[in-house]
């Protein structure tokens, strides 16, 4: 009974989250990336600017939205078609946290896609037939947008090979895009053919990656540490010779001393027994005595 | 237990087997056998001579390099050489009492005596000078201090210090800064009657005089002298007691008569009366001249007298510019001489000149003159130092120390060249090697070959010395053999290829070729389009190889591109150059109408094998290089594929461009050249509050791989991932960019980032916190090995990173590798997503590093060392095994088999393995490694100040026997086998026949 009940709980849970296009935190492929699939209809709410001014249009201040610890922030995606003017062609929307040690943390990226306008679709035929760039770029600094923007491109042949599935693999570092790398999600092969793409509509896969620490030194001198192993001054190796125990160090000594206390032992229990000749069979007694003394008696 | 001790026992022979192959040491005659080492001391600035005395006569210098040095004056040797170090530059040098010499360096702040037989370091003396002043140096002929010893006058800006020459302790210090602010003291005199004068200017309003008194540095007196017009405080020159300087205007002359008691007369000249003729441009020459000011007016150099009781000026000669004059020089009590070197008539051009020398009192009369010849390479004389003798008929004969265009170092003397230093060497910017001529007579140096009976002789006696039969003067005769092989100095191709030319770029615009033979110089060409031009000067940038004939080798020689700018304020447009290789013969040169920001030599060459070069200018347009119809087709058939970028450490930001359409020739002027628009497609943006870019590296473009893939001891493979495309860039935090010491660990962090760049993909990203700069990285095959700054530890580190591709792991059946995706003869897509694995690994290295690179062999096959020129200036090799990030603790039996080394803290430093052993390369800059044709050798040459060249084996010499082979013994030992075979068989033969007939 009780296990329906969670079962039927994960249902509703799960169906809610596809309910809401929620798709998961999970990291599928490595601790540090978060892949976010935005697999929605471009959202109608999203701010298209208008004309073609380069620079951005959405105010930042007034798009963050405070929700707990963390802010939402919104900013634009531009695209170009082969070197004409930056167009938005979507609008992205991430989490920034602000983290303990003080700095910021950019965290689950969406994308609302604008659909090619037909005359887009045409600038886009025109990329495809003279194997062209298609270029999209997002500033550099999405929080307080400036003068400059990550750029990224691809030819547009590699785009209509994968049917418009896309991926943005972006580089943050405190709230800031390092760099953004845009291509096709699957691969594309050299030399690309020609192939125009049987639908218009984008399918976008958004990695996001920020700074990874190196591998500190010091993890080695903790390592030598476990094997019980010193490192010196200059860092060179020193191997730690381990305490001898009391028998390793002594049984030299120890093991002589032992036998000839032994032998003295049986000596003295061999004049006992001559000593008092009627207690057993004459003669036999020391052959007969075991080496550890105690040793029971064969009979 | 057994089982321990015995893994204990092959770990230590593992250890030791990895050691023995780092101790790839020289023995002792092996020395000098295959390197060489040449000590140069850079662009001599300042010259004092010391003949005086029964001693070594000798002149010591101060160099642009930093150094100071003391060379025979007999032969141009180097007694000794103190190398300051960077920003530590010379200002002024002395002799004082025939014992020390003096040293003023880094703007005054330095002061240091220096034992003039040894140049041992006798005392220091650190001051802080008025900051951003010349500093000058004067030895006073009085004692201040009673130590016996004559003292000295330090003086820049407004501080003056009164040092003993005994131990440089301060005895006085003035700050006029206290009197006037604005105060620059430039020029210091002591009169007749003991008393300081101070000359120097307040701002531009006028000259001040300052009286100061010699034995408690007390200011008596300090005397602003008004003058109407503004003053040019660049220079001022005082000659017997009158004050020369020139109006901001350049029109007129201002001369102060200074007179005990304070009293300063005024008197104006113009300049236009003096030099009868208008006047466009003049300065006051720094030159100190004997009763005399010289100018430059107009171009053009004024000798002009001036009248030390009334202040009037009289114009003695009018020479052209290219004439120099030295500093008057004392020959007895009252006669001053002045060195004039002057071009003689179209003499520039192939180097004959006229010495003259005259005394200050008799000007128009020369008190020696000759004609002296230089060879062309050296170009015009840049500065002259005048030093007297006396001759067997007791008159002065003199002697000068001449600087040439191309910053060599020759000494005059009765007309004739006694020795001259190729100093331009000390200042190498670029280099490249070439394939010497193939065997054929058509070289212009052509080597003497040996003939048969020392051919023979020599190999008796190696025989001799391998036999240990030889005595202690064949031991030498042997050394010597091998020291001077003519095998390794000839000038022809070898099998090995260890013979190359070693081109070289200097700073001063001359190309010179270098044999790795010895180190001679093969020729030298001062390039005619690199030299000054009316007034405007030419930087040199870069050597690049335009030409390397393979299918014409016979009839064609190579040809190197060098790339200059001029250095105009207006004008920095690019200047080419073409050099024949073999000749050294500028073959043409060529001067743009842009200005290069970027060269990049393009992978596809002509049907005349001339490489396609593309160059960048400030527009961003793209200029195909040569431009010719057909490099144009060839250019346009790749042109799809080409993407470029460029690094902008100001802004923090690499950007990557694609080459678009071609320039329209008649609408948008671009007339010469095939043009292109270029256009961006990817950037990287680093944020400028946390990144700054420290160090760009790529991989070599020659570079040999042998193998794409590394077989593990498990018998698994890890196919390393080869992108050509990748650079690795470092960025520290803006505190951190600065010196050590600078930030506090917590402020400090270094980022280490693998970028593709066609993409602007970046492939890995990895932060090292408390980090410090500057890092040297180094990028071969498929990984990167980098230096910096551990702040918390307080120890320099080195880390590694190896990239593996992950997308080809499926690829490990043999078919597969033949026939599946990722065989070598498919193309790799850089639109692709790539999946890589990356290993990385720290260890803490000892010391501070200069320049960093790698081993490289013709196949690649051979292991690698990484060369580290290190902050003793010297070149250590490092076996890149230890820097595998694969080593743990306690490898496995697998890990063991595979090579691979227990995991230590530290890169061991063995003494064995430094290449340059008892050398040091002083002010390393550079270290160039070739690959010889032998594939187990590279050969490696270093540049500094001093140039060295050796041939490494990382692996050792497995492929040839070692040069001291005694091919004779061996043909000896065959024979000897040989007879005796023959003898023993005719024995058995004869014993066989005995025993049948018995």
């Amino acid at each position: 009974m009780k296990v329906r009940w969670i079962g039927l709980i994960i249902l509703t849970v799960a169906l809610w989250s596809t309910s809401t296009a929620f798709q998961s935190d999970e990291l599928p492929e490595d601790e540090d990336e978060w892949i976010v699939p935005a697999r929605g209809p471009p959202a109608p709410a999203a701010p298209a600017p208008a004309g073609a001014a380069p620079a951005v249009k959405i105010p930042t201040s007034a798009s963050r939205v405070p929700s707990g610890a963390d802010k939402k922030v919104q900013f634009t995606l531009e695209h170009s078609f082969g070197g004409s003017e930056f167009k938005s062609a979507g609008v992205f929307t991430a989490r920034v946290r602000e983290s303990v040690k003080g700095g910021q943390t950019l965290l689950k990226f969406r994308l609302s896609r604008n659909s090619f306008t037909s005359e887009e679709k045409y600038l886009f035929q025109t990329l495809l037939d003279n194997d062209d760039f298609y270029s999209v770029r997002v500033p550099a600094n999405v929080i307080s947008p400036g003068e400059e923007f990550a750029l990224t491109s691809v030819k547009a042949r590699c785009l209509a090979l994968s049917n418009f599935q896309e991926r943005f693999d972006f580089h943050v570092d405190q709230g800031q895009v390092i760099g953004v790398t845009y291509g096709s999600a699957v691969s594309c092969p050299y030399p690309r053919p020609l192939q125009t793409p049987s639908q218009w509509s984008f399918d976008s896969l958004i990695v996001v990656k920020s700074s990874e620490q190196a591998l500190r030194s010091l993890t080695n001198i903790d390592a030598f540490e476990a094997t019980g192993d010193e490192v010196a001054e200059d860092g060179t190796l020193v191997k730690k010779i381990p305490e001898k125990s009391f028998w390793a160090k002594y049984w030299m000594y120890i093991l002589p001393i032992g036998l000839i206390v032994l032998n003295a032992i049986s000596q003295v229990a061999n004049i006992a027994e001559e000593g008092a000749p009627g207690q057993g069979p004459p003669g036999a007694a020391p052959q007969r005595l075991a080496p550890g003394g105690a040793g029971p008696r064969r009979r | 237990m057994n089982l321990q001790v015995l893994q204990q026992t092959a770990l230590g022979v593992l250890i030791l087997c990895s050691i023995w192959i780092c101790c790839d040491a020289l023995y002792e005659d092996q020395v000098g056998v295959w390197d060489w080492h040449q000590q140069y001391i850079g662009k001599v600035k300042h010259a004092v001579f010391q003949t005086q005395g029964s001693g070594r006569k000798r002149v010591i210098v101060g160099t642009e390099e930093d150094a100071i040095a003391s060379l025979n004056l007999r032969t141009g040797e180097v007694y000794w050489r103190r190398v300051l170090g960077e920003g530590d530059s010379v200002n002024a040098l002395d002799i004082i009492n025939g014992k020390y010499v003096i040293s003023l360096s880094k703007d005054g702040s330095n002061v240091r005596a220096w034992h003039l037989p040894d140049g041992a370091l006798v005392w220091e003396s650190l001051l802080l000078p008025s900051m951003g002043s010349v500093a000058s140096l004067l030895v006073l002929p009085v004692d201040i201090n009673n130590d016996r010893m004559n003292d000295m006058l330090i003086f820049s800006g407004s501080m003056l210090y009164a040092l003993s020459c005994h131990d440089g302790g301060i005895i006085w210090k003035a700050d006029l800064q206290a009197l006037r602010e604005d105060l620059v003291i430039k020029k210091v005199s002591l009169s007749s009657d003991g008393t300081l004068f101070g000359v120097g200017f307040s701002d531009v309003s006028g000259l001040v005089i300052v009286e100061i008194d010699l034995r408690f540095g007390h200011i008596r007196k300090i005397n602003p002298v008004g003058i109407s017009k503004a003053l040019d405080t660049k220079e001022l020159m005082l000659v017997n007691g009158v004050a020369v300087a020139l109006d901001a205007a350049f029109t007129t002359v201002v001369t102060a008569l200074i007179k005990t008691g304070g009293d300063v007369k005024i008197v104006e000249t113009l300049l236009s009366d003096l030099v009868s003729a208008e006047v466009k441009s003049a300065q006051i020459l720094s030159t100190t001249l004997e009763g005399a000011v010289a100018f430059q007016v107009n171009g053009k150099v004024v000798v002009v007298k001036v009248d030390s009781a009334t202040g009037q000026l009289d114009v003695l000669e009018v020479f052209e510019s290219s004439v120099v004059l030295s500093n008057s020089l004392n020959v007895v009590e009252s006669k001053h001489a002045t060195a004039i070197v002057e071009p003689t008539e179209d003499g520039g051009s192939i180097g004959k000149f006229s010495l003259r020398v005259v005394y200050a009192n008799s000007w128009s009369v020369d008190a020696a003159k000759d004609s002296v010849s230089l060879e062309s390479h050296r170009g015009l004389i840049r500065k002259v130092f005048l030093n007297a003798y006396l001759r067997t008929d007791r008159s002065y004969g003199f002697r000068a120390l001449v600087v040439g265009e191309d910053d060599s170092l020759s000494l005059l003397q009765q007309g004739e060249v006694v020795w001259t230093r190729e100093d331009g060497l000390a200042s190498i910017i670029d280099t490249w090697t070439s394939e010497l001529p193939l065997e054929r007579d058509r070289h212009p140096v052509s080597e003497v070959e040996h003939d048969l009976a020392d051919w023979l002789r020599g190999h008796w006696l190696k025989l001799k010395a391998t036999l240990f039969l030889a005595s202690a003067e064949e031991l030498a005769a042997v050394q010597a053999l091998r020291l001077h092989s003519s095998d390794k100095t000839k000038m022809a191709r070898d099998h090995n290829g260890f013979r190359k030319l070693l081109i070289v770029l200097t700073k001063a615009g001359k190309v010179i070729a270098l044999h790795t033979g010895d180190g001679r110089i093969v020729w030298s060409v001062l390039l005619p389009s690199l030299r000054a031009e009316s007034g405007i000067s030419k930087v040199p940038l870069k050597l690049m190889p335009w030409q390397v004939p393979h299918q014409h080798a016979l009839d064609e020689n190579p040809v190197v591109l060098v790339v200059g700018r001029s250095k105009g304020i207006s004008d920095s447009t690019g200047i080419l150059s073409w050099v024949d290789v073999y000749k050294g013969k500028e073959l043409r040169s060529s001067k743009l109408n842009f200005p290069v920001k970027l060269m990049i030599p393009l992978p596809f060459t002509d049907t005349s094998e001339q490489r396609l070069h593309l160059f960048i200018d400030d527009k961003q347009k793209a200029h195909v290089f040569p431009a010719t119809e057909e490099s144009l087709s060839l250019f346009l058939k790749h042109k799809a594929n080409v993407v470029y970028h460029i690094v902008d450490k100001e802004k923090g930001t690499i950007v990557g461009y694609t080459i678009k359409n071609m320039v329209d020739g008649i609408t948008e002027g671009e007339t010469d050249g095939h043009v292109f628009h270029t256009e961006p497609i990817w950037s990287v943006i680093f944020p400028s509050e946390t990144e700054v870019i420290s160090t760009v590296v790529t991989r070599r473009p020659d570079e040999a791989v042998h193998t794409q893939s590394k077989i593990l001891g498990s018998r698994d493979v890890l196919y390393k991932y080869l992108n050509k495309n990748m650079i690795f860039v470092a960025t520290v935090t803006p505190k951190a960019a600065q010196h050590i010491g600078s930030a506090t660990p917590e402020e400090a962090g270094l980022v280490a980032y693998l970028i593709d760049t066609v993409t602007g993909r970046v492939l890995h990203r990895v932060s090292h916190p408390f980090m410090q700069g500057p890092v040297h990285a180094v990028f071969n095959e498929n990984w990167v090995v980098y230096h910096y700054f551990n702040l918390k530890m307080y120890r320099y580190e080195m880390s590694v990173i190896e990239i593996y591709d992950q997308n080809r792991m499926g690829d490990k059946g043999v078919l597969q590798l033949m026939l599946g995706r990722h065989n070598a003869s498919s193309p790799v897509s850089s639109y692709s997503i790539p999946s890589i694995e990356v290993k990385t690994q720290t260890y803490f290295f000892t010391f501070s590093v200069k320049a960093m690179t790698v081993t490289s062999t013709a196949r690649g096959i051979t292991g690698k060392h990484i060369l580290v020129g290190t902050v003793n200036d010297q070149v250590l090799a490092l076996d890149k095994r230890f820097f595998d990030p694969r080593r743990t603790v306690s490898p496995s039996q697998a890990e063991r088999e595979e090579g691979i080394i227990p995991l230590t803290d530290a890169i061991p430093i063995f003494p064995q393995s430094y290449i340059t052993h008892v050398h040091q390369v002083e002010g390393l800059r550079g270290i160039l490694t070739v690959p010889a044709r032998l594939e187990s050798t590279s050969l490696v040459f270093t540049y500094g100040l001093d140039l060295f060249f050796t041939r490494t084996a990382p692996s050792r010499t497995y492929d040839s026997l070692t040069e001291d082979f005694s091919y004779a013994l061996l043909l000896i030992t065959i024979v000897a086998l040989i007879i005796g075979i023959v003898v023993t068989w005719i024995l058995s033969e004869r014993k066989e026949l005995g025993e049948k007939w018995k």
